[in-house]
């Protein structure tokens, strides 16, 4: 998010992909793992209207310190030193750009490796860059991406070449699109004052935490507690904390109240957002257990008691 | 609330009745205007206007206000948001923000605020139509539809390169249907598609690349699909070469092609009289052929307009601000993010369109800023008919929506242009004209390009852009006594007035008093259900099952939008069935 404020973000939809893309890259992402469906349905093996072969019309290239299940497929497979990736990226726009690189490596990578694969990003027709969170999790984290999206824009100087973020979270788009459009921001949104704040360092969940700020906390199909740094959780399990999920998490775990929900999707429907920000419509399959509530029934009799009071 | 209103004193101006400047009553009764005489005085509430200008709810014929670009604009842009914070019950009872992308609440509140009523979405990529739906419904307040961007959409590349014009128009048709569309939107025909491979179009006559078709040969074939189905608008064209010095000439030529297709406006709904609407034309009528000979063509514009009936235009104005630029147009975006080096975000989106989204500073101290202001205004002032002009702004492109009572008091007052003229750069004495125009429009001009043209192009004119019986009871009143001010002098006086409505009434109930919004009523989403023969449709189906599957990334039982994302439909059904 803070990247694609700093340096914009081109993108595109997974069909793009599937229908155009001759050159893929994955970086510091393991979509054999963490996204199984993905390659086969719109990327790598996928057959498109521009690449009738599927993957014999496509050159696959991974980076990542780990070689790993996705590295194996790769048709060119580059090992980053752990926490370079900034210098890499810096190196491969050098490289694009035609400049010389007066080193022999970077980040472990021979810089011949370096330019042959700028010449490759080049001569594509159309390049799609993924990453995930071997990216943003380094070192450098959103500076890294700042980079990557500069990359990205300085080829489109030479072919086309977009980027997807390998998002994990079932629909955490639609919350960043939800809350963008009801308040003007994406997230870490304060509205102490009356009117819609944003100031990430200050008015992030994390920050408020950390600060010891919130007294109390109400987090609704997220698992902070699993995924926050230990000083925000351990403030959490100081203050009253009301969890409500579909799943005993961690954060339930933690929770004074915990109230389980329908899921979306199989006990009840709504909307949820790709990763490329398709949003797509969700059905309710089976009905969710006797007396349970889906998410929007029970934020409604919350809203009517806090009316009340 | 009550259910009947009863407005005595207003000075109306209703160019689709005829009124200019009539002081009368105005009867509300469920939802409609009625004759004062029906309504009941005992049980109404009685408004005294004394006198104020008053005219139908103001209608927005192309905004970007709702959709994935403009979510992303407000979120790749928090400087933006962050210019402009509204606090809880300032404007209204929620809070928002945003400047030239304000959030939904916000837009639907400033809209109101001006008057305005009727707001329609200028496009829609059709695979994310659903969000787009989702932020109509958030929008309070105002009637709104969503354009369906058609212009770049290979199934119907490919209906027409195999001649099967039918076959195009029973999906185009299933495309409004699916989308909950109201219009045919082409932008940048074949440009964006070409833009999937970094490319553009440079002329009517260039293929794109694998489709094997002209931007000439899409708009012909695109107009008798429109015309062929009958629908209430026509097609609504964004040209190719947006913004590029020397592009009045594709402009012009793009409108003899679309004439040379030889078809008449036939709407099954309504009374346009055009064949073609070419919005933000601002943008489309640039001289010179690089930035250092750039300057106005505005005169050759104007002049083939009051030539050609059958082409209506919206201005697109330049308000000169900081802004967001958005559009369907690609490689457009791309060039404004290599001028100006901006942060740049595209979204191309398979199969149908493509997407950008730039901010822009226009400034009154650059010379090519200076002179996209005064085509805009030159536009509007040199087309002598006003029925075939609508003010915008292109929202955001040229400028925020919430600037038109600026443009409105451009228009009307020469002394306020010559003070400007002083502020922008000297490029404007040298290469636009508008320095030497004195016309000022009048308050009935004004209510043709911001009500009843729009109205009309629309082809919903029996229901809105007027206040005769049976119209919606979208009323705006300002606080500003025609008889009393006169525009051309007092220019402060009617920006200000614009700015604040005194009362609007949206569907027959109080929703602004004193430019605050005390009501928030769920506006309507109109769209067009267009009946075609069933045995070309079957056909149609059968073969979308088959290039769903090799063209998409969803399911063709995913794509279609469902009932639920409109919780106030205004269905529009238009048969089509014994026209093909």
């Amino acid at each position: 998010m803070l990247a694609l404020q700093d340096v914009g973000v081109p993108s595109c939809t997974l069909g793009e992909v599937k229908n155009r893309a001759d050159t893929i890259i994955y970086w510091g992402s393991n979509p054999m793992h963490a996204h199984p469906r993905h390659m086969s349905r719109y990327t790598t093996f996928a057959r498109g209207y521009f690449r009738p072969k599927g993957r014999q019309d496509r050159t696959i290239i991974v980076v990542d310190p780990r070689k790993t299940a996705t590295a194996r497929l790769a048709d060119v497979y580059i090992q980053v030193r752990p926490h370079e990736d900034y210098e890499l990226i810096s190196a491969l726009r050098a490289a694009v750009h035609g400049v010389e690189i007066e080193r022999e490596e970077v980040a472990g990578v021979p810089v011949e490796k370096i330019y042959e694969v700028a010449d490759l990003l080049k001569e594509a027709s159309f390049g799609t860059l993924f990453w995930a969170m071997g990216l943003t999790m380094s070192r450098g984290r959103h500076r890294n991406i700042d980079n990557a999206i500069c990359l990205v824009r300085d080829l489109n100087e030479h072919t086309k070449w977009v980027l997807i973020m390998m998002r994990g979270h079932y629909n955490v788009t639609g919350f960043n699109e939800v809350l963008a459009w009801t308040t003007g921001y994406p997230y870490a949104v304060d509205f102490t004052r009356g009117y819609p704040r944003y100031n990430p360092g200050e008015t992030s969940t994390v920050d408020l935490l950390t600060r010891g700020e919130a007294d109390a906390m109400m987090v609704v199909a997220s698992d902070p507690g699993a995924h926050f740094p230990q000083k925000a959780v351990e403030r959490m399990a100081e203050i009253p904390l009301v969890c409500v999920d579909p799943h005993w998490t961690p954060t339930a775990e933690l929770a004074d109240v915990y109230v389980p929900t329908a899921i979306a999707g199989i006990e009840w429907e709504g909307t949820a957002y790709r990763m490329d920000a398709v949003p797509i419509r969700m059905r309710k399959v089976v009905d969710p257990p006797e007396g349970l509530l889906n998410d929007v029934e029970f934020l409604e009799m919350v809203i009517e008691k806090v009316e009340e009071m | 609330m009550a259910k009947e209103l009863l407005i005595k004193n207003a000075c109306v101006y209703d160019p689709l009745n005829g009124i200019e400047g009539e002081v009368m009553d105005l009867g509300v009764k469920d939802g409609k205007i009625v004759d004062p005489s029906e309504v009941d005085e005992s049980k109404a509430k009685v408004i005294d206007a004394e006198g104020r200008l008053t005219m139908a709810g103001g209608v927005d014929i192309h905004a970007h206000v709702a959709g994935p670009k403009v979510n992303v604009g407000r979120i790749f842009r928090p400087e933006d948001s962050r210019r402009l914070q509204v606090a809880l019950k300032k404007l209204g009872p929620r809070s928002g923000s945003g400047f030239s992308v304000p959030s939904t609440t916000l837009t639907g509140y400033m809209y109101a605020q001006m008057g305005y009523t009727t707001v329609m979405e200028a496009a829609t990529p059709p695979l994310m139509t659903r969000h787009t739906h989702e932020e109509i419904r958030d929008t309070p307040i105002l009637d709104q539809s969503a354009y369906t961007l058609m212009g770049n959409n290979w199934i119907l590349y490919e209906y027409i390169r195999e001649g099967e014009l039918e076959k195009a128009a029973a999906f185009a048709a299933w495309l409004l249907r699916a989308t909950k569309g109201f219009v045919i939107k082409m932008v940048n025909p074949g440009g964006t598609e070409a833009w999937g491979w970094g490319k553009n179009v440079h002329s009517l006559d260039d293929e794109v690349p694998y489709f094997g078709l002209t931007p000439a040969e899409i708009y012909q074939n695109y107009v008798k699909i429109n015309e062929l189905l009958g629908l209430p608008h026509s097609i609504h064209i964004h040209p190719n070469l947006l913004g590029e010095p020397g592009n009045y000439e594709i402009t012009l030529g793009t409108w003899d092609a679309v004439r040379d297709a030889g078809v008449d406006p036939d709407p099954q709904l309504g009374e346009r009289e055009q064949i073609v609407h070419s919005t933000h034309v601002q943008f489309h009528a640039y001289g010179g052929d690089s930035w250092a000979t750039f300057e106005s063509r505005a005169e050759d514009i104007a002049k083939y307009l009051n030539k050609h009936e059958e082409v209506t235009i919206d201005l697109g104005a330049v308000t000169l601000d900081e802004t967001t630029t958005m559009t369907a147009d690609g490689p457009l975006e791309w060039e404004l993010h290599e001028l100006t080096g901006f942060k740049w975000a595209n979204c191309d989106v398979e199969v149908e369109t493509g997407s950008g989204v730039v901010p822009f500073i226009y400034s009154p101290k650059n010379p090519v800023h200076s002179v996209q202001w005064a085509i805009g205004l030159e536009i509007a002032l040199l087309t002598e008919n006003p029925w075939q002009v609508v003010i915008s702004t292109d929202h955001p492109n040229a400028g925020p929506f919430h600037r038109y009572p600026r443009v409105i008091a451009w228009l009307m007052s020469e002394p306020y242009r010559e003070e400007w003229l002083e502020r922008v750069h000297d490029w404007v004495g040298q290469r636009a004209v508008l320095g030497t125009i004195d016309r000022e429009y009048t308050w009935t001009e004004v209510a043709i390009t911001t009500r009843a043209a729009p109205a009309k192009m629309l082809g919903l004119s029996d229901r809105i852009g007027h206040l005769g019986e049976g119209a919606y009871a979208h009323i705006a009143i300002y606080d500003i006594k025609p008889d009393e001010v006169d525009p051309s002098r007092d220019y402060a006086e009617v920006e200000r007035a614009l700015e604040q409505a005194w009362l609007v009434v949206k569907d027959g109930e109080i929703v602004v008093q004193d430019g605050v919004v005390v009501n928030e009523v769920t506006g309507r989403t109109y769209w067009v259900d267009v009946k075609v023969p069933e045995d070309i449709l079957e056909e149609v189906k059968k073969d979308l099952e088959t290039k769903f599957r090799r063209y998409y990334s969803v399911n063709l039982g995913n794509y279609q939008v469902q009932d639920v994302y409109l919780p106030r439909e205004e269905r529009i059904v238009i048969d089509a069935r014994d026209r093909f």
